[in-house]
């Protein structure tokens, strides 16, 4: 891989999506942010990132919202994985249909965890592609 | 005077008289057979018998039984001729006593049905100083029977000389006595049945007002109430009944409960359609007891939804025969409105408080990372920053725990797991919270189930917490996961083919022998108020056993007093999907 994978994460709270962006630009990630479900995808239609960390409720757009329009616009181009303070964050994260769920709070080591392996899970099945 | 003329006048004979006393009879008979008081006419009948029978006097006595057991007679009618001093007001004759004052051979010729006579030279003492200020010359006396028992008697005194009285006299006034006695009889028997028939109207009225005052009751109040007889018709239904079935009157829902569909969709609190057979009257009806049991109803008026429990009985006849069934219906509509805006608010309230807390947590932790020259002390800080919002995040699982668990169950998200891993994990986190304590695990075996992962955690953190909190001399927390036949578990009867037990176990203060019972209610704290009292919401163990629960499996403990607790949790292991399913369908 040449270039670092490129994480979007999508928050509307401004210092939650400041520690996970420090956090994983730490970690080598490129990293991009919005605030709602709307800039998001502006911001996918600029250039597809490797993961979305996506939060449940945000103004404008909410997670939900925002997950079924990328996939009918782009598919399962990219993973997301839902980062919510819902009470059934498992639950949520299997009725909309998204690849993985992290529940807030949350350790950081779990957050790169689970970014390092979806973001592996996506180049793999990219590698695979015929 | 009188007297004297009568003594010089021809004396009639004794058939004449015998026959004017019998005229007087049927006199008496014929004023007895009105339905006029005794007393009113007594009067009159003793006047006719006293001018038929040409006396001085004619009186009745009654008996009665004095406080003491003695027999006494007190004169209770009088007719006097003229000049011949009347004595009904003389105080003597008043509750005379017959044996106190010689009379005995009164009461006992009497008593015997006879015809009792004496005369001047005939006179016992004690008649003697009973004629004497009266100045009788001879006295006559007729006993009086009532209802076969002896009542009294009639006297005919004569004052001015003393009377021979003949055979045909004697039996035409005890003619007289027959038809007195019939009189009297017949008040009393009239006197008896007014008593009833007072008695009949008194009581008639008393459960009259009782009816309206159970009417008003059941009018008055909010509960609905039914009553259903074996048919299965609503023979009585309250204001209540009807506010809650929407039905325009109450008498309206007087119908075969069949039709009360009309009114309303019956559900149970699922949401699935209940058949009438399943509605709790009915099922009183074949004599089961009914408490308290859910139900929604769907108005057809308002399309309304309430949330009702009902209560119902049998009713029995007293030879305990079912004769029809009682169902008292509360609303709770607003109770459960209300309870769903309340968990609606802790759900909110956690939500919000989480974000701040993973702020919290994550720029702790950042820290942490990226500051080489940090000193321990200022680590030590960090990390406690950390802790503490793992512990709020904790508070906030806990009040979500008891809402859930309150509004009706958890959404189970079941995914095949080893419960081994779950364990360690949870026992990572313990560890990361009590750095100082140690648990030791034995799990040699993979341990499978279906679990809803986050749930289980909570579960065990729950335990391993309580074992870390009331052991502080500081013990080991022990911890094993085994697995074994579903046959010598807690969990027989179910499709599992074994079950995994999970044991953990602590050297601490353990739990008194009174409090063991109501560890697993919610908001229980064994130790509150004791050197042990170390926190906590005392919700854990109360969620904890829904939550296991839900999986189908059981939780309990064994606890010695300053031994230590070891408590266990046991889920059965494959087989779970099914189980699984039910469980996430609810709520």
């Amino acid at each position: 891989m040449s270039a670092a994978p490129k994480v979007l994460i999508v928050d509307d709270d401004p210092d939650l999506l400041a520690l996970m962006a420090e956090t994983l630009d730490l970690e080598g990630y490129r990293v991009e942010s919005a605030v709602n479900g709307a800039r998001a995808l502006d911001n996918v239609s600029r250039g597809m990132p490797d993961l979305i960390l996506l939060d449940m409720k945000m103004p404008v757009m909410d997670g939900k919202e925002f997950t079924r329009r990328f996939r009918e616009a782009h598919d399962h181009q990219a993973p997301i994985v839902l980062v919510t303070a819902a009470a059934d964050a498992g639950r949520s994260a299997a009725e909309i249909g998204v690849n993985g769920w992290l529940g807030k709070p949350f350790d950081l080591d779990a957050l790169l965890d689970v970014v390092a392996r979806e973001v592996q899970v996506a180049q793999n099945d990219d590698a695979n592609r015929p | 005077m009188n007297g004297t003329e009568r003594e010089t006048s021809t004396a009639p004979s004794d058939s004449a008289r015998a026959a004017d006393i019998l005229g007087a009879v049927r006199f008496a008979a014929e004023s007895f057979l009105t339905d006029q008081e005794i007393g009113e006419r007594m009067d009159e009948v003793l006047a006719a018998l006293g001018a038929a029978a040409d006396v001085s006097r004619v009186y009745v006595f009654a008996n009665e039984l004095a406080a003491d057991g003695d027999l006494i007679t007190s004169q209770r009618y009088e007719w006097a001729a003229r000049d011949v001093f009347p004595q009904l007001s003389n105080p003597l004759m008043q509750r005379m006593s017959y044996e106190r004052q010689g009379l005995e051979r009164w009461s006992e010729t009497l008593s015997r049905g006879d015809v009792y006579e004496t005369r001047q030279g005939r006179f016992t003492p004690a008649e003697e100083k009973f004629a004497r200020p009266q100045q009788i010359q001879s006295m006559l006396f007729v006993p009086l029977f009532v209802e076969g028992s002896w009542w009294g008697f009639m006297g005919f005194d004569e004052v001015l000389a003393p009377r021979e009285w003949g055979a045909e006299e004697v039996d035409a006034l005890r003619a007289a006595g027959s038809i007195l006695s019939a009189g009297i009889q017949g008040q009393r028997a009239r006197r008896e049945r007014q008593r009833l028939l007072d008695e009949q109207r008194a009581f008639a009225e008393a459960a009259w007002r009782r009816a309206a005052e159970w009417e008003a009751v059941l009018s008055s109040m909010v509960d609905g109430v039914l009553v259903m007889d074996t048919e299965q018709q609503i023979t009585f239904a309250n204001e209540g009944a009807r506010r809650i079935m929407g039905a325009q009157r109450a008498e309206d829902l007087l119908r075969p409960c069949s039709e009360y569909v009309i009114f309303a969709e019956m559900l149970d609190m699922a949401g699935r359609h209940l058949d009438i057979s399943d509605l709790p009257p009915c099922r009183a009806l074949r004599g089961e007891d009914v408490d308290n049991v859910g139900m929604q109803l769907v108005l057809r008026s308002t399309r309304e939804r309430k949330f009702i429990r009902v209560s119902s009985a049998p009713n029995r006849d007293s030879a305990g025969v079912i004769i029809g069934a009682v169902a008292l219906i509360t609303d709770v509509t607003e109770a459960v409105e209300f309870s769903r805006l309340k968990d609606q608010f802790v759900r909110v309230a956690a939500h919000e408080l989480k974000t701040p807390v993973a702020i919290m947590k994550g720029y702790s932790q950042l820290a942490l990372r990226v500051a080489d020259e940090m000193s321990a002390t200022q680590q030590e800080r960090l990390q406690a920053i950390d802790r503490g919002a793992d512990r709020i995040d904790r508070i906030i699982q806990d009040l979500l725990g008891v809402s859930q668990v309150y509004a009706e169950g958890f959404r189970l998200s079941l995914k095949r797991a080893d419960l081994r891993d779950l364990t360690v994990a949870a026992i990572g986190a313990a560890a990361k919270e009590f750095p100082d304590r140690r648990i030791e695990l034995d799990a040699s075996e993979p341990a499978m189930a279906n679990v809803d992962t986050d749930r289980i955690e909570y579960v065990l953190r729950s335990l391993l917490d309580n074992a870390i909190r009331y052991s502080p001399a500081g013990g080991p927390i022990e911890v094993e996961v085994s697995t074994g036949d579903v046959g010598d578990s807690h969990l027989q009867g179910t499709d599992a083919p074994r079950a995994v037990t999970i044991s953990i176990g602590d050297r601490g203060v353990g739990i008194p022998p009174s409090k063991q019972a109501f560890v697993f209610e919610p908001f229980f704290r064994a130790h509150t108020d004791t050197p042990y009292d170390y926190g906590g919401m005392g919700v854990g163990l109360f969620t904890s056993r829904e939550i296991v629960r839900q999986h189908g499996g059981a939780i309990w403990f064994e606890s010695v007093e300053d031994r230590g607790s070891t408590f266990y949790v046991q889920l059965p292991s494959g087989g779970g999907d099914e189980r699984g399913a039910q469980g996430a369908d609810r709520g």
